[in-house]
């Protein structure tokens, strides 16, 4: 896991990264303020983070903090990797609520960290790469019901394939370059950040997103668009 | 956990703070540790002034505790690679994990240790003493739309809830012969769907009941937010702020003047 990281060295991951977080940024920011990138470019969305957007995002958040918290650390090596079962639902949130799901994630991870003592600067990069865990599937997918071989295709394609490059890899990126760049800020020697954070980030996400997130939004489609929760019951992009 | 996520009711003197202070005192402990990231002889006293606040707000050092021991293979990672950085600089003290611990290499990573858990300590001590209700306010003041900060607030006032039912649906699942804490983490993580599938159903069906509830309050009303028990800025916040600037600033400005504990004491 940690050979493609020592093969190509810093320097390389730390441009491409680095590509990856102006992007994730502008992107997050866009989403935000309630914008999106289709085919025919920038168009607004009507997102209006009313009453039910809100609660959304807070029942989500509440939802992946909780159980990041309450199921986080299944070790499998002592002391050195875990695992958190609460990721699988990050991109499930995201695919079943859009981005008041993916909003929702990041607040999660946000309380996760608080919850576990572990809120700091470097949070801020957590933030944001949990919402794009969230936002990729999101995004990409045309069939988010996970009831289809194509909607599974699609899944693994952008959510998990290569063992979770798209969307986990992303993220891992992500923080991994904030954790650089604030290196004087934060204290994380950079051996560190990209020879074990950064794999393991990959490792973690990639175990549970794709074993459990698939089993998990087949299941629960059904149950979140009958109660009219499915974002695209709710949400329609501007013409 | 307190009443809601992290916050710890009490009636302490850091309770009674303006959560400002607190937000500021958090950038005091974060400039400071950032100077002081050389030296860990030097760091030692930020740290020690944020257990010193976690007694005065009566918080149980065992969260301290908790963190660093939940990490402490980390933490001792940590420290070795930034002093394996200084193996040829400064005094040989001893050698570990095939690193060549030198005195220079430990002050390094010792501060650097600082630098990671004297600003975690100082968000734990923030969240752990400032009300829920209050971080809303905080967040309205320093700009952000008060939508953000409410939607932290709901998610914080939900997390309770979402944890409780957590634990019931495991222990209902673990009553119909699911091991939820199985000793194989690979069965642990997959016996967790039926434990996620009616977590998730249960707590999205309250979403319909939490928005209408909102609407019926006039939430999105209006672009400001009122609040019924806003915040004050009291003579005590003002004294509080000018000691933490000034002990702060102080180690600040003794580092920066080339100050060491550990220089001072070994004669150097």
């Amino acid at each position: 896991m940690t050979q493609p990281f020592v093969v190509l060295g810093r320097d390389f991951w730390f441009a491409v990264a680095g590509i990856l977080w102006i992007v994730g940024t502008v992107i997050f920011a866009l989403e935000i303020s309630g914008r999106t990138i289709t085919r025919r470019g920038i168009v607004k969305v009507d997102l209006r983070w009313d009453a039910v957007d809100v609660s959304v995002t807070a029942l989500t958040a509440a939802l992946y903090g909780g159980a990041l918290a309450a199921t986080g650390g299944i070790p499998i090596i002592p002391g050195f990797t875990w695992v958190r079962p609460g990721n699988a639902l990050a991109p499930l949130f995201g695919m079943l609520f859009g981005v008041p799901g993916a909003l929702g994630v990041a607040i999660g991870n946000f309380i996760a960290d608080a919850l576990t003592g572990y809120l700091s600067i470097g949070s801020i990069g957590g933030f944001i790469g949990n919402f794009i865990i969230a936002w990729v599937p999101y995004k990409f997918m045309r069939d988010h019901s996970l009831r289809s071989p194509r909607s599974l295709i699609e899944y693994y394609i952008w959510g998990d394939i290569w063992g979770g490059v798209i969307s986990s890899i992303w993220c891992s990126l992500y923080i991994s370059w904030w954790l650089d760049l604030l290196e004087p800020v934060i204290g994380l020697p950079r051996a560190l950040v990209w020879g074990w954070f950064a794999p393991w980030v990959i490792f973690n996400n990639a175990v549970v997103t794709t074993t459990l997130t698939p089993i998990l939004g087949y299941l629960l489609y059904q149950p979140i668009k009958m109660r009219g929760l499915y974002w695209k019951d709710r949400i329609r992009f501007a013409s | 956990m307190g009443e809601v996520g992290l916050y710890v009711e009490g009636r302490s003197v850091i309770h009674n703070l303006d959560p400002r202070v607190k937000l500021l005192w958090f950038v005091f402990v974060l400039a400071a540790s950032i100077v002081c990231q050389f030296d860990g002889s030097v760091a030692v006293f930020i740290f020690l002034s944020l257990v010193v606040g976690m007694a005065l707000a009566g918080l149980p050092l065992k969260r301290l505790l908790l963190i660093v021991g939940y990490s402490i293979v980390f933490f001792i990672v940590t420290i070795l690679v930034w002093a394996s950085y200084y193996q040829d600089v400064g005094r040989y003290l001893f050698t570990f994990a095939g690193v060549r611990v030198t005195d220079v290499g430990l002050l390094v990573g010792t501060g650097k240790f600082f630098l990671i858990i004297n600003p975690i300590v100082s968000m734990l001590i923030f969240f752990s003493t400032v009300k829920p209700y209050d971080l809303v306010q905080v967040f309205s003041r320093i700009g952000l739309p008060y939508k953000a900060g409410f939607m932290l607030l709901l998610s914080l006032r939900m997390l309770s809830l979402a944890v409780s039912e957590l634990r019931n649906i495991m222990d209902v699942q673990k009553a119909r012969g699911i091991e939820v804490d199985s000793r194989n983490p690979f069965k642990r993580v997959a016996n967790l769907i039926p434990v996620f599938v009616p977590l998730v159903i249960r707590i999205m069906g309250l979403a319909w009941e939490l928005s209408i509830t909102l609407m019926v309050r006039g939430f999105g009303y209006s672009r400001e937010r009122s609040y019924a028990f806003p915040l004050r800025w009291g003579s005590r916040d003002t004294i509080a702020i000018i000691l933490i600037a000034i002990f702060y600033t102080g180690i600040i400005a003794v580092k920066l003047a080339g100050f060491s504990t550990y220089y001072m004491i070994a004669g150097v």
